[in-house]
């Protein structure tokens, strides 16, 4: 016991001696969260919209209003005509075009169902599809205001409530799980290069020497980093309250719990890369290729439901997979830990595997 | 071409095939990109499942639910339970939408009010909480329209360029300006740092070769590799994710080679100051790649970013090249729809260009 209290001793002392590492450690993810966690948003707002009024009727007019006081569209001005909507579509100076044809305040006061079309540049898909929601909703609100015609039986309505995330905001959904991925990050990268850099010197095999078992140095090297890693999501949740205006909804200790079964993991990858290291600058290389792996399979991103299936089934022997949709859940949903069990579960099994794996062979690699 | 220029190329594809850093970084990377942005990253929401509340257990209440069977955006679960019930639905993740039928729908129905029925939605992911609520309203709609129902508007819809509204149509013609970016601006940055580290440059720089020399016997080949790279994407995208090519191709073809050489000349700024290969390594991924994937407009709308960082987007060159590529294959754009952003790419090319040309004497003579 004692003979680890001192390696942790050294350990830290090491960690902190280093400037560049304190930058790297605190410094670096807090603006990574900032910067991210602004810059990583899906929400749809200010679609630009061109609009064409061929009737200039009082009618007409009060449709585009409805578009103008409206905070998912900008307005960027008439078009002159269908071909002018079109150029401006072409050129990229609108997203988004009505299209109104004349005499649409006359039909529409006779009941005569005026045609109202709306123009929309599909190439981004998703902001095409949900500018395009908007806009009919606008639209049919407008209608049922103005409803003239004697409606034979009533339409059915939606009421509908969005939980969890009122406005809408994708901030919401993004910086948890910035979180994981910052976690990943700092724990596999330090790890890996902290025991790489002590290979490279040759003060490994000095430690070796000494009465220290390997299994005390094992955990000498590694508590130190599961107390950053800790340190560091705290600094995240900091981060997310006071920046974004985000708090935890769920269970704090319950997100400490999850983290540190996810530690494990990410700890494990970064003994399992030492051992496959010689130099640090290899170290880094293959930790991105883990890291790229496991980004590209976590659903971080957007939901793993749109992947093709058979993505979706490799996604299941991603850690990062689990842990960032825990941190959703608990974060945003303050779902209970009895409905975490199928995350839970895979994400013990996964760390106790990795870390047990990389234990052993970083034990045969040195001995 | 001088005869002294073709042994430095040489000696410079020897060097790229030799170091296998190089070779993941030109091969290896666009592969995973292309599955990532062809396939991890999509937009299309589909399978969402659906909880039905059904307390009206009418005939009528059944015609709602079968319109929602009927849409393959849907995947409808039955439900008992109250309201009570639908936060344990969303947290056990049975069900992003829950439909709550009010038990006098089907009384409600017969007379001339409106009926209300409630959508309650799982928001987390606000992306697809708004696509879904699309969907359900569009259901709703036909539903509505299929009783005889007379909207008194006529709402017609025309998707451009995209009908279909697929990612891949947007991702992955986007990823030319990052592969392009990745291996011009990286690659020619750690390769002269290389050179330094090494100490060969000083070695090249007493030889007879004029500096200018060296430099374009550097950057030619990562020319023809970037070039290379880039065809492939776009191969890939016409032929394995069929995104079509509406524009002319030289028009695509020189846009890539003119943002090649916006890329290398910032390449060569970095390498001008970074004096180790990390070094460079580390500023070509901060300076050109992450700017390149985050502030472009390749994933995340310019428009939804805070204003500061709006601005700061006009001075990432990718920015001007996305609108090219995008448009003229998918759009059909010609040179006077996008001139406004060639004249820019260039311009900026050649200030790049012109500011290391200076350093680099600079750091010959001293």
């Amino acid at each position: 016991m004692q003979r680890i209290l001192y390696l942790l001793q050294k350990e830290f002392r090491q960690v902190f001696r280093d400037r560049a590492m304190i930058v790297i450690m605190f410094f670096v993810p807090v603006v990574q969260t900032v910067i991210l966690g602004s810059v990583m948003t899906t929400d749809v707002k200010n679609v630009k919209l061109i609009i064409y009024d061929g009737d200039q009727s009082a009618a007409s007019r009060e449709v585009c209003r409805h578009f103008m006081n409206n905070p998912y569209f900008q307005m960027v001005g008439y078009a002159e005509g269908a071909g002018d909507l079109r150029e401006a579509l072409d050129r990229w100076q609108a997203q988004l075009g009505l299209f109104i044809k004349p005499h649409f305040g006359r039909d529409l006061a006779r009941g005569l169902r005026p045609e109202i079309q709306l123009i929309a540049d599909g190439l981004d898909g998703n902001t095409a599809g949900i500018a395009l929601g908007y806009a009919q909703g606008i639209l049919s609100a407008y209608a049922q205001e103005t409803a003239s015609v004697s409606l034979t039986n009533a339409p059915v309505v939606s009421e509908t409530r969005l939980w969890y995330n009122l406005n809408l905001e994708s901030k919401h959904y993004m910086v948890p799980g910035l979180i994981g991925l910052l976690a990943t990050v700092v724990t596999m990268f330090l790890t890996s290069m902290g025991l790489v850099r002590e290979k490279e010197i040759g003060t490994l095999e000095q430690l070796m020497v000494t009465p220290i078992r390997r299994g005390e140095l094992m955990l000498g090297k590694i508590l130190p980093f599961v107390v950053i890693g800790f340190v560091e999501i705290n600094v995240m949740l900091v981060v997310a309250f006071f920046v974004f205006k985000l708090h935890m909804a769920g269970s704090y200790f319950l997100f400490l719990g999850v983290s540190l079964l996810y530690f494990l993991t990410t700890l494990g990858l970064g003994i399992f890369i030492s051992t496959l290291a010689d130099t640090q600058q290899q170290a880094m290389f293959i930790s991105w290729f883990f890291m790229i792996f496991l980004l590209l399979m976590s659903g971080f991103l957007t939901p793993i439901a749109n992947m093709p299936l058979a993505w979706q089934n490799v996604t299941y022997l991603n850690p990062l997979r689990y842990y960032v949709n825990l941190l959703r859940e608990i974060f945003l949903k303050a779902t209970p830990l009895k409905f975490l069990w199928n995350e839970i579960i895979p994400l013990a099994v996964f760390g106790l595997l990795i870390i047990t794996a990389s234990a052993l062979k970083f034990h045969k690699r040195v001995s | 071409m001088p005869s002294r220029i073709t042994p430095l190329i040489r000696k410079e594809f020897i060097h790229i095939r030799r170091d296998f850093r190089t070779l993941v970084i030109v091969f290896a990377m666009p592969v995973f990109m292309l599955l990532m942005y062809g396939y991890a990253i999509n937009m299309e929401i589909q399978n969402i499942d659906l909880a039905v509340l059904d307390h009206s257990k009418s005939p009528a209440s059944s015609e709602l639910v079968r319109a929602f069977q009927g849409s393959r955006f849907f995947t409808v679960h039955y439900f008992d339970g109250g309201e009570s019930e639908v936060e344990t639905l969303f947290q056990q993740r049975a069900a992003k939408i829950v439909l709550l039928i009010p038990h006098d729908f089907a009384q409600a129905l017969a007379t001339p009010i409106p009926t209300t029925v409630q959508m309650l939605i799982d928001a987390g992911d606000s992306n697809t909480a708004q696509s879904i609520q699309n969907y359900a309203n569009a259901v709703l709609q036909n539903y509505n329209a299929e009783r005889g129902l007379v909207t008194p508007l006529d709402v017609r819809t025309t998707i451009q360029y995209n009908p279909t509204l697929k990612s891949s149509y947007f991702f992955v013609p986007g990823l030319v300006a990052i592969i392009l970016m990745m291996i011009s601006a990286l690659l020619t940055s750690i390769t002269i740092a290389r050179e330094k580290e090494t100490g060969t440059m000083e070695q090249i720089l007493v030889s007879p070769v004029r500096p200018q020399e060296i430099i374009i016997g550097k950057v030619v080949p990562y020319i023809f590799l970037a070039f290379l790279d880039g065809v492939i994407v776009l191969l890939v995208a016409r032929f394995w994710f069929d995104v079509p090519i509406v524009g002319n191709l030289f028009l695509i073809l020189a846009g890539c080679l003119l943002f090649v050489f916006v890329a290398l000349a910032f390449g060569l700024l970095i390498s001008t100051r970074a004096a180790t290969q990390q070094v460079a390594m580390m500023s070509a991924l901060m300076g050109t790649l992450l700017p390149t994937i985050m502030l472009s407009g390749f994933i995340f709308p310019i428009s939804a970013m805070p204003k500061p960082l709006q601005l700061v987007t006009y001075l990432i060159p990718a920015r001007y090249f996305l609108p090219v590529i995008r448009g003229v294959m998918l759009k059909g754009n010609t040179l006077e729809h996008i001139w406004v952003s060639i004249c820019v790419l260039a311009f900026m090319g050649l200030f790049f260009l012109i500011i290391s040309a200076k350093k680099f004497k600079m750091t010959l003579e001293v």
